[in-house]
């Protein structure tokens, strides 16, 4: 049973047809990277994904379960987390607040229960806490001494988007849908994040799909590469395929004239 | 991105809900017996000139939030310092010359410092003049007559023009750019500033409201065999109305800062790349609010006889809500809002006598509704926010 | 930890010993029901705070919550007495025979407890709460749906008709319209009684900061969208900060009508909310500590700013205009020199400081003309003040005296963890730069990510 399936999805916004008969299969310990040229619908794709937009045709089947029309925090219960293209990260509260708030949702003791500060309570606390460095240990000791209680507005924009990803780990998810991850990083820093991903597969075992206009780091670490463009998907298949597919390559530099 | 053709959902509930109040309504008037016709244009005069002061109310707040998204809660105080003006010049003009001279210089200082800005003056030897005759003219004027009412209205409306300008200077354009929430925030402290500052310097009494007699002597006509009672000011509130949103309309879409005015509230960064000085535009609008205000308050004050420092209160919020009904930021929203309600507000304790002890609930139970509900109003814009 | 926990017992253990002192010193009763105010207002405030601070949605409607907790604790409270309306009667009466767990008590032989606290009251105070918890339910709603000042707007509504809601003839049989309800038990006039209240309230609220769901309304507050797309529960998270809002409010409301003794309609008007508002802006939106200190200000000015609504002669209060217009232009003059900060005085504080000075020179040299002797009063000059202080506030430091911070031994004694020893500093600076490095070259090698 495939991890994620979207069965012929279509989703419009007043007259644009954002998405357009989309469908992925996403087995588990694959990454799978989503390319096209601006406004092909990527981050509406990862939004119908997460609960954001419904879509007005198609299903959504993660884990053999369908999930169309779930709220956003019911998908991430679930065990789809993301990050953000334009990094929305909890910008005034400490590195360690925002990867426990992420974990929040498993806990299992009530408001009532944690102002008593209970036992049980206590232990999930602890737990959070543990699994918080757990997740930041993926970007070495940087996140991981006094940056932990450093609010994140001080942090660098490399560390912000560590910061994000790590977020999206900590809410337990199995499926990680990364927004353009290397965005706005220098190749030492791509080339950094590119080996993070893979150990994220290797190591914790998740699925990723990512969303990225770097071709190396698109070429390095993805098993199969789908492009879309106005909305439909226009190719998929071994990176070396599509990158050599007529089609995409129009959709990215127009047609040759004659 | 083209609009739907197909009509919200939201539409065709408000067009059945609509629908259905009309049909309870007109059974409600079919069941009571002495609900003739007579009292049907009784009640349409009184509506009309309540609707048409919420319309000029209405409109102050739905220009200020289409151009800065701040939902001024001082406005009910602007209505009031209008109304106060207008008093102060009919009861206290004649002035000594002292005290006259002192109040053109003020007030002709004040706008003068508001207006130079608003047009660009070419010709300077003739505006110098235009600005001598104005002054001297008002000086004779404070000095040797004792204002009537129209007068009293002219020199109020310019009066709180200026106090409008000078709030937003003051409080709100420090704020420009700061969230809504603490603009809004800002907007209830000075609410609050100005109704206290009124207690302070009017006394907190009630006072009352003398105009001109034929505006107040009661008249009738007949209608068949019943009476309708009325006083010149419920024709004069329309006809005043009627023409003050006439010059609005023809300022805002024929005359340059009137266009400015929209390119401004439609999208204020591009509106200051194409060269509109974007500080002007919304010290004018405030200042048309604010003049729209101020003869709403002094109409106000003619027609109900008394004025009182909170007096800007329960108007304010009602006039808000008309305002939302209509659509903010929409001005022929805001026009119709206030009619609405002003209708509703009078046929509904006609109709049903028993409730007019809610009718201030009823006001903010339909605003909370409308928010909830219809947050766009019945004409208004649309607003979400992009992932 | 341990010493923190020490700490906080023993500055606990002083205030009680030092509110013991002022109870028994001759004439102190004007400052202790000065604090009683600040305690129950300072709980309002707590509560307000979890809203507009940590939830960061803008209420306006606290004033209905404690409203419903003020009367319900009327109703429940009031001693027998024939002369009262039936209805407002009722629920006094099946309170008085059904809370009364005094007789319950002496039945267990607890006697000394039942001599001591007046468990009726506590319990009324219970019941009041959840009767506004009830209602934070139903503002919270509008929540879900709306958004920024519109949502504003909406609190603002319920509360307003909350608050008209007594007058309207149907209400008014258990409320006694606008005349309202006398001779309400003052339990909360002894100060013992607001003070371990309040404590109970910051033990609770800063319990809930600190802990998940704490950080949970911080991260709505901070980014909702985020938020949810990290699985917070945004409905059930607001509902419930709602909730717990407005039963803490309706608490203060029974307080401060046990204060008072008496409830009318005019006792919780949109003035306490402002009021409020004040408080937590001044304070810092958010802080715990910062609204307790902004609710201090307020009352003291509010208990103690009387003298400024006293009559004097015209010309003092010329000068004081003008004393007060000289210093906030030498004010600015020096935070713009001092700060460097756009070190350009514009005209309008030249506006300002040059009407100061012609108000000075008014009073000085008419200070002996009859019009500048006869004597003004100014009323509402507090109120005023009050709306100047928030205006300011809004303007020159929106996140008040503690911003979001909160008071801490950390602070005095303690380690700060945010802060590099030498030796992480180092390492940090390894990380990231290449120099330092030689690793970390453009297609260099794996460990890097190590």
């Amino acid at each position: 049973m495939p991890l994620l399936e979207l069965r012929n999805l279509y989703k419009a916004f007043g007259g644009l047809q954002a998405i357009s008969n989309v469908s992925l299969t996403v087995e588990e310990g694959e990454i799978i990277s989503v390319i096209g040229p601006n406004g092909a619908g990527k981050s509406t794709l990862f939004n119908l994904i997460t609960g954001v937009y419904k879509p007005d045709r198609g299903d959504i089947i993660f884990e053999g379960e369908r999930i169309n029309g779930l709220t956003p925090d019911q998908v991430t219960k679930k065990g789809i987390a993301r990050t953000f293209q334009n990094l929305r990260l909890f910008t005034h509260l400490t590195v360690l607040e925002n990867i426990l708030i992420p974990q929040h949702h498993r806990l299992k003791s009530s408001w009532l229960a944690a102002v008593l500060r209970t036992p049980a309570y206590r232990r999930q606390e602890e737990e959070m806490r543990k699994i918080a460095l757990e997740k930041l240990s993926f970007f070495g000791p940087r996140l991981m001494s006094f940056r932990l209680h450093q609010p994140v507005y001080v942090l660098s924009y490399a560390n912000r988007r560590r910061t994000e990803m790590a977020r999206a780990m900590a809410t337990g998810a199995k499926l990680l849908l990364l927004d353009e991850p290397s965005a706005g990083m220098n190749p030492k820093e791509t080339k950094e994040i590119t080996q993070i991903i893979r150990r994220f597969r290797d190591e914790g075992g998740y699925t990723i799909v990512l969303v990225e206009h770097k071709m190396n780091l698109v070429g390095e670490i993805s098993d199969r590469v789908v492009v879309l463009d106005y909305g439909e998907k226009i190719a998929e298949g071994d990176y070396k395929d599509v990158v050599n597919d007529p089609k995409v390559i129009e959709a990215y530099l127009g047609r040759r004239e004659e | 991105m083209t609009a739907s053709k197909n009509p919200s959902r939201s539409t065709i509930i408000t067009l059945l809900v609509g629908a259905v109040l009309v049909v309870l309504l007109g059974m409600r008037i079919a069941s009571l017996e002495n609900y003739t016709f007579a009292r049907i244009v009784q009640d349409f005069l009184n509506a009309l000139t309540l609707g048409s002061l919420y319309a000029l109310i209405a409109l102050g707040y739905t220009m200020v939030y289409g151009i800065i998204r701040l939902i001024n809660f001082a406005h009910g105080e602007i209505f009031m310092l209008g109304a106060y003006f207008a008093f102060y010049a009919m009861t206290l003009t004649p002035l000594n010359w002292a005290a006259s001279l002192l109040v053109t210089i003020v007030l002709g200082g004040a706008v003068l410092l508001v207006l130079r800005s608003l047009f660009n003056l070419e010709e300077p030897k003739r505006t110098f003049v235009l600005t001598l005759l104005v002054f001297a003219g008002t000086f004779f004027l404070l000095t040797f007559r004792k204002l009537g009412w129209i007068e009293a209205l002219a020199l109020s409306m310019l009066a709180t023009g200026a106090a409008g300008v000078l709030l937003e200077a003051i409080a709100y354009r420090p704020l420009r750019g700061a969230p809504r929430e603490s603009m809004l925030i800002t907007a209830i402290a000075a609410s609050f500033f100005l109704q206290n500052l009124g207690q302070l310097l009017f006394g907190a009494r009630v006072r009352g409201f003398n105009a001109e007699t034929i505006l107040n002597k009661s008249q009738t006509f007949q209608i068949g065999q019943e009476t309708v009672y009325f006083t010149g000011i419920l024709i004069v509130v329309p006809l005043v109305t009627a023409l003050l949103l006439l010059v609005l309309n023809l300022f805002v879409t024929r005359t340059r800062l009137g266009k400015a005015m929209r390119a401004t509230a439609q999208d204020a960064e591009v509106a200051q790349m194409m060269g509109v000085n974007v500080n002007q535009v919304i010290a004018l609008t405030f200042f048309i609010g604010s003049i729209l205000a101020a003869a709403a308050g002094v109409m106000y004050a003619i027609r109900f006889g008394q004025i009182h420092p909170l007096m800007g209160l329960m108007p304010g919020i009602k006039a808000f809500t008309a305002a939302v009904i209509g659509g903010i930021g929409s001005l022929p929203g805001a026009v119709l809002g206030g009619l609405l309600l002003g209708f509703i507000e009078i046929y509904v304790v006609s109709l049903f006598p028993t409730l007019s002890a809610y009718r201030d609930v009823f006001a903010f139970v339909l605003l909370i509704l409308i928010l909830l509900f219809r947050p766009s109003g019945l004409i208004g814009e649309d607003l979400t926010e992009k992932v | 930890m341990m010493r923190n926990n020490l700490l906080s017992l023993a500055s606990v253990g002083l205030a009680i010993f030092a509110l013991y002192l002022l109870t028994t010193s001759e004439g102190s009763s004007g400052l202790l029901s000065a604090l009683t105010l600040i305690f129950i207002w300072g709980i309002a405030a707590v509560s307000l705070n979890l809203i507009n601070g940590q939830l960061g949605i803008l209420s306006l409607g606290h004033h209905g919550f404690m409203l419903i907790g003020g009367y319900v604790t009327a109703l429940l409270m009031l001693p027998a007495k024939e002369r009262r309306p039936f209805r407002t009667r009722l629920l006094s009466d099946w309170a008085r025979d059904h809370l009364d767990l005094d007789k319950w008590l002496r039945g267990l032989g607890l006697d000394f407890i039942a001599n001591s606290v007046d468990l009726k009251f506590i319990i009324a105070l219970f019941i009041a709460g959840l009767a506004a918890a009830l209602l934070g339910l139903l503002v919270g709603a509008p929540s879900l749906r709306l958004k920024g000042d519109y949502l504003a707007i909406v609190t603002f509504g319920l509360g307003e008709i909350l608050r008209l809601l007594p007058n309207t003839r149907e209400v008014a049989a258990f409320t006694n319209g606008p005349l309202g309800l006398k001779g309400i038990p003052g339990n909360a006039g002894n100060i013992w009684w607001t003070f371990f209240a309040l404590l109970f309230v910051l033990w609770f609220f800063s319990r809930l900061k600190f802990s998940s769901y704490g950080r949970a309304f911080e991260g709505i507050r901070e980014d909702e969208i985020a938020a949810e797309a990290m699985g917070v529960n945004l409905a059930y998270h607001k509902i419930l900060a709602f909730t717990i809002s407005a039963f803490f409010a309706g608490v203060s409301g029974g307080l401060y009508a046990s204060y008072l003794q008496s409830v009318d309609t005019q006792t919780f008007n949109f003035f306490v909310t402002f009021f409020l508002l004040v408080a937590i802006s001044l304070g810092g939106l958010g802080s715990i500590t910062g609204a307790m200190i902004g609710t201090a200000v307020v009352v003291l000015v509010r208990v103690y700013g009387g003298f400024l609504e006293m009559p004097y002669p015209a010309w003092v209060s010329y000068l004081s205009g003008a004393l007060l217009m000289l210093s906030a232009f030498a004010f600015s003059a020096y935070i713009r020199k001092a700060r460097r900060l756009r070190p350009v005085i514009e005209t309008k504080h030249y506006i300002f400081g040059a009407i100061g000075l012609a108000l000075l020179l008014v009073a000085i040299v008419f200070h002996n003309e009859p019009w500048m002797t006869q004597t003004v009063q100014f009323f509402g000059m507090r109120k005023m003040l009050l709306a100047v202080i928030l205006i300011l506030i809004m303007i020159y430091r929106r996140e008040g005296i503690m911003g979001r911070a909160e008071f801490s031994w950390k602070m005095i004694f303690g380690p700060r963890e945010d802060i590099p020893t030498d030796e992480q500093r180092k390492q940090d600076a390894w990380l990231s730069n290449p120099e330092l490095n030689p690793g970390l070259e453009e297609g260099g090698d794996d460990n890097a990510s190590a």
